[in-house]
């Protein structure tokens, strides 16, 4: 061996090949350790790493390529990986392929075995691929590729490093190309390659600079870089040969020549996977296959879908409760009690001041952070939902519908969008490419209930409906779907009739054990998110609604602070299109003015609600209580909270089984006492005796469709333009109101009211 | 007979509903990872497109990305003429979560 090395000379350049993330890096690294340096590829801006080995005394420069996925022209990475292992042609090529996706990996290697080179295959992750259940012989993945030598490595812990400089040292002291398998490109291919072959190697240099089965390979292919590289070195006539060649197998074939190389190329990587690789996934359905097969079923998957959405507003609206009393609680009592001492104590105590604090921002932020508990469960269920990876089956399930209605069915991915917030899902139609669709789809995703909509509904169904509040904010998510999808057939037949929308392929991702982390993060950053805007939006909104509550309408209507809120500016002013309600059952200034401030945002109805409201509740019925007594009842007040709802996560299985005919499964009640027997809250209380229960359904019936806030509003805008704003803002108007009417009329008519 | 690549193309044209990757690949016969690759190919000449994720709005400041939308998977469909608009180009001060 040492004889022949002497012959060889130093130092050998070996490249490094492989595909984008398959770990080159880390072996470059095992192969050159501290021995590299970084420069520039001529001309790029893309980094070149060099480094050096020794193998038995011999030095070795390892060039590391840039990641690519062929050696075709598309990028900026194929031609430099291309440029060096044609033009400056290393004493070998290491492919790294990765090991659990050789399939798309052996693209590339295919394309090395065409350049005739030495050439030594990484097969690199094989511990991944065993972990995933795919066995590779490399043995017979080497005889497949032609006596290949073939190293399972590990290049993240160094192993296999040895066997791979071995086989470098090897094949640079007797470098031999692969007798690879002729690939059979077809007749009409395999003639014209001949005719170039010639013709090429008739070219003196030429012939010398290339390989010629190679650079007829890329010439029928219709390499353009490669077209303008000949043409410029004075070989346009052999360009024009290689273009009337493929005008030829066109003519004879209706292929273009490329796509029967490539074809060629993946007929030769099925045979090589074929007697190389076994998967357990391809002997055994998966998991996940079987999943699919029932949650993405024909007739089963909308009802799976279903009742998958109605236990989530279940486990929202329940398991939620006990929270959202506790601060609830929090807030009408211990944090008001203590914000008025403390105005108190630096004496501005009985002042605006202290109406401001409390009667403004105290109930008005606070009104809307009651809700925080509820929210976090609601992100909590999506995002495990979303972590499993069955929404990307959700998402595949409604386009099934969606199409079947005549609308895009990736208008659906929006709309899914439109569930978290209605801003981000108006920019979520780009995803359509047709202007049409997109405009479509944008006028439908305001009725998608996004979650500033959702603290309502819970407000509403724990007061009004108990225990199966999660029934009224299910179906406030199904009106809004059905509104949505109704509007879309109708404006789809009749202003926006276009040709059926295409089919799609979608990756769907397998199964997997949702990650506590991936939760908690996405939890957090919502619900951040959300105090966010209470800190600032519905802080600032509950000061001006406070403002205008403080000021009389008339001049004999009170003074500043002292007037009766309806007749204040604010309440004059919500008076004023009260009228317009009243065949909904809630013409009240309380009610319209809530509304109003919702045009904002829609967490701002809570906060306005509670200003208005429970200012008087307070008044009426607050008893005093010691600093001790409210600090004991906010300790006491958690540790119940946190009991109950432990009783409500229990009660769900119950709750759910129960809803089967015969069943009748009993419900843990730890506490003596069920968590949402009874809204105690004191907005819950005030608003009882204010609405009726068919008229807290028309309510949120109205808000679910009237306009989301004005960040939508103005996204629309920019979107669609001034006209589509005003038109899906009319409509949305329009549609609220009259469903609103007809829930509260049509419940009236047959005794529900 | 049709080569395995444009039994690819004709898939996406005569396929009435939305398909799975994994369901293409068992149709046609081949490793998932080796049709995405050839769908990479008809993507390289046009003929089909990558669509964009709908999660990725970009348009929002909160920590370069939104905390509403929901992570959906990769899809491919045929291309025309209407270019898609790139999501990037959406103005970063468009976010009222800011």
């Amino acid at each position: 061996m040492s004889q022949s090395m002497q012959t060889l000379p130093t130092p050998l350049t070996i490249a490094l090949a492989g595909n984008p993330n398959v770990g080159k890096s880390s072996i470059f690294n095992a192969l050159t350790g501290a021995n590299q340096h970084v420069g520039n590829w001529p001309g790029k801006t893309i980094d070149k790493q060099q480094g050096r080995l020794s193998i038995q005394g011999r030095e070795i420069e390892i060039v590391d390529l840039p990641g690519t996925y062929s050696l075709a022209a598309y990028s900026v990475e194929e031609i430099i990986a291309r440029d060096f292992i044609v033009n400056e042609k290393p004493h070998a090529v290491v492919t790294v392929l990765d090991a659990t996706n050789l399939e798309r990996n052996l693209y590339l290697a295919a394309q090395m075995l065409e350049l005739n080179l030495p050439l030594v295959i990484a097969l690199n992750m094989a511990d991944e691929a065993e972990k995933q259940g795919i066995e590779i012989d490399t043995r017979r993945l080497s005889a497949a590729l032609g006596g290949v030598p073939v190293v399972q490595t590990i290049g993240s812990r160094a192993i296999g490093i040895d066997d791979l400089k071995e086989s470098i040292y090897k094949l640079a002291a007797s470098p031999q190309a692969p007798v690879i398998p002729k690939l059979n490109y077809g007749p009409e291919v395999e003639t014209e390659l001949r005719a170039l072959e010639a013709h090429i190697s008739a070219i003196r240099p030429l012939g010398g600079m290339y390989n010629p089965d190679w650079l007829a390979l890329k010439l029928l292919e219709g390499d353009e870089e490669l077209f303008s590289r000949l043409s410029d070195e004075g070989n346009a006539a052999l360009v024009a040969l290689a273009k009337a060649a493929i005008a030829r197998v066109e003519e004879l074939t209706g292929e273009d020549p490329e796509l029967l190389i490539t074809d060629a190329r993946y007929g030769f990587i099925a045979g090589v996977l074929e007697q190389a690789v076994v998967r357990e996934s391809t002997l055994l359905e998966t998991v996940s296959d079987r999943i699919d097969k029932l949650v993405m079923h024909r007739i089963w998957g909308l009802p799976i879908f279903l009742m998958l959405m109605w236990v989530v507003f279940q486990v929202t609206a329940n398991v939620s409760a006990p929270f959202l009393d506790y601060v609830d609680y929090a807030f009408s009592g211990p944090v008001s009690t203590w914000a008025s001492a403390v105005i108190g104590l630096i004496g501005l105590g009985g002042t605006w001041f202290e109406s401001l604090v409390v009667d403004g921002m105290i109930a008005g932020v606070g009104g809307v952070l009651v809700f925080v508990p509820v929210l976090m469960f609601l992100f909590a269920a999506i995002a495990v939902l979303e972590d499993s990876g069955y929404m990307a089956r959700a998402a595949f399930v409604m386009d099934r519908v969606m199409r079947l209605m005549g609308l895009h069915g990736k208008s659906f991915l929006p709309m899914l969008v439109g569930f978290g917030c209605t801003v981000p899902a108006i920019y979520a139609t780009r995803t359509l490419k047709n202007e049409d669709d997109r405009k479509l789809t944008a006028f439908l995703v305001p009725f998608m209930s996004c979650g500033a909509r959702l603290p309502v509904y819970v407000m509403f169904g724990a007061i009004f409906f108990g225990a199966a509040s999660g029934n009224l904010v299910f179906a406030m998510y199904i009106l809004g779907i059905l509104i949505a999808v109704g509007t879309g057939i109708v404006m789809k037949h009749t202003l926006y009739k276009s040709k059926p929308p295409q089919p799609f392929v979608m990756e769907l991702p397998p199964y997997r054990m949702p990650s506590v982390r991936t939760v908690w993060r996405q939890v957090w950053e919502q619900t951040s998110s959300f105090l966010r805007n209470a800190a600032t939006l519905i802080l600032l909104i509950s000061m001006v609604v406070w403002l205008l509550m403080a000021v009389p309408a008339r001049a004999d209507a009170g003074t500043f602070t002292d007037v009766d809120p309806e007749h204040s500016l604010f309440g004059t002013a919500s008076g004023m299109i009260a009228p317009v309600f009243a065949p909904a059952g809630f013409g009240t200034w309380e009610a319209s003015g809530s509304l109003i401030t919702g045009l904002v945002a829609k967490e701002v109805v809570i906060s306005t609600m509670s200003q208005i409201y429970v200012a008087e509740y307070a008044e009426e019925a607050a008893e005093p209580t010691t600093f001790v007594e409210d600090a004991s009842g906010l300790v006491l007040g958690f540790g119940e909270a946190a009991v109950l709802t432990v009783q409500e996560v229990v009660n769900i299985v119950p709750r759910t089984l129960n809803l089967l005919p015969g069943l009748s499964i009993p419900e843990a009640n730890f506490l003596g006492a069920a968590a949402d027997d009874e809204d105690t809250s004191a907005l819950g209380q005030v608003l009882l005796g204010t609405f009726t229960p068919l008229a807290a359904v028309a309510f949120c019936v109205f808000v679910l469709l009237y306009v989301p806030c004005m960040a939508a509003v103005a996204a629309m805008r920019q979107e669609f333009g001034t006209r589509w704003m005003i038109l899906q803002a009319g409509y949305a108007l329009l549609i609220a109101w009259g469903a609103a009417v007809i829930v509260y009329q049509v419940g009236t008519l047959i005794g529900l009211g | 007979m049709a080569t395995l690549l444009r039994q690819v193309l004709t898939t996406f044209e005569q396929t009435e509903g939305p398909i799975s990757l994994n369901q293409m690949a068992a149709d046609l016969g081949v490793e998932q990872g080796m049709l995405e690759e050839m769908i990479q190919y008809w993507v390289r000449k046009g003929r089909l497109q990558v669509s964009i994720d709908a999660s990725g709005c970009a348009t929002c400041g909160v920590n370069g990305s939104c905390p509403h939308v929901l992570e959906m998977p990769r899809s491919y469909e045929l291309s025309n003429e209407d270019a898609l608009i790139p999501l990037t180009t959406i103005e970063a001060d468009s976010c009222h979560l800011d």
